[in-house]
């Protein structure tokens, strides 16, 4: 009986967990864009080689999505997840990870790029 | 005769007073299996209720600020302007609660390529020089005392909160 108990208590903290997971898990879609470029006006597309040179540059990259929204993507570590976008550009593509907006500052903590 | 009598009577004795005592107990055990069940069951659909509704409730609460930083980041929008704050390492600032930089945490960000955000009122903006390079060493070369000053215009920029620096010190 005890047993029971415990293993319906985990399957309620497991509900809780995945339903908090899954507030903040998203799927976003968009593309690569040079972020210097955005932010002065300009559509800032960018192809995989361009990409590839910005990121060689220290030029910083952003995401796009199709709603028009501009977000900084992050690794899961915290590091910037720009060689992932540049190897991702000059397409449409797909992050899935969490998408944040703290304090202002909109970004993506990206588990997989698709 | 009678003994065998007696001996007959007396194995369905035994046998019928065994046979109602283990009738009970199967009962017993099925009346507590049923009885437990149902308050397992019952338990377990309240635990559900209320952690459904707990969910509810971090919806609710995600949806109001998700509005009230929308809401913020309207009226930070467009403007010339000059603002003073302190920065801070947007890597450490998406894992945790980052803490504002000194200027030689903040040389060392650079020269790692890290980036730098530039919190004024609690608000982290992007800052960039008005030729779209990201204002990273400025900030840095600035920054005293741990503030630094930005003078030029903010921007919302896909919903990012960026300000267009003329001036850094």
């Amino acid at each position: 009986m005890k047993n029971t108990k415990i293993i319906l208590s985990l399957l309620v903290i497991a509900s809780i967990l995945f339903g908090a997971y899954n507030l903040y898990a998203a799927e976003v879609s968009g593309k690569t864009v040079n972020l210097s470029e955005v932010v002065t006006g300009k559509d800032g597309n960018v192809d995989q080689a361009q990409a590839v040179e910005l990121v060689k540059a220290n030029k910083p990259l952003a995401f796009l999505s199709n709603d028009g929204k501009l977000y900084i993507v992050f690794n899961t570590d915290g590091t910037v997840a720009d060689r992932n976008l540049a190897r991702n550009a000059g397409k449409d593509f797909k992050i899935i990870g969490k998408v944040h907006n703290k304090n202002g500052f909109q970004y993506i903590i990206a588990d997989k790029f698709e | 005769m009678k003994q065998i009598i007696a001996i007959f009577t007396l194995s369905f004795v035994l046998f019928a007073c065994g046979g109602k005592k283990e009738q009970p107990k199967v009962d017993e055990i099925k009346e507590e299996v049923t009885e437990n069940v149902g308050e397992l069951v019952q338990d377990f659909e309240e635990e559900v209720e209320e952690a459904v509704e707990e969910v509810k409730e971090e919806i609710k609460k995600v949806a109001k600020k998700t509005e009230e930083l929308a809401s913020g980041a309207k009226r930070v929008a467009q403007g010339k302007g000059e603002w003073t704050g302190s920065l801070v390492s947007l890597s450490e600032f998406v894992t945790s609660n980052a803490k504002d930089l000194s200027q030689e945490e903040a040389v060392a960000l650079v020269k790692d390529n890290k980036m730098i955000g530039f919190n004024s009122n609690g608000t982290i903006y992007m800052v960039f020089n008005t030729d779209g390079t990201y204002a990273n060493r400025s900030l840095t070369r600035s920054l005293k005392e741990g503030k630094v000053t930005v003078k030029g215009k903010i921007n919302s920029v896909g919903g990012m909160n960026v300000i267009i620096a003329d001036v850094i010190e």
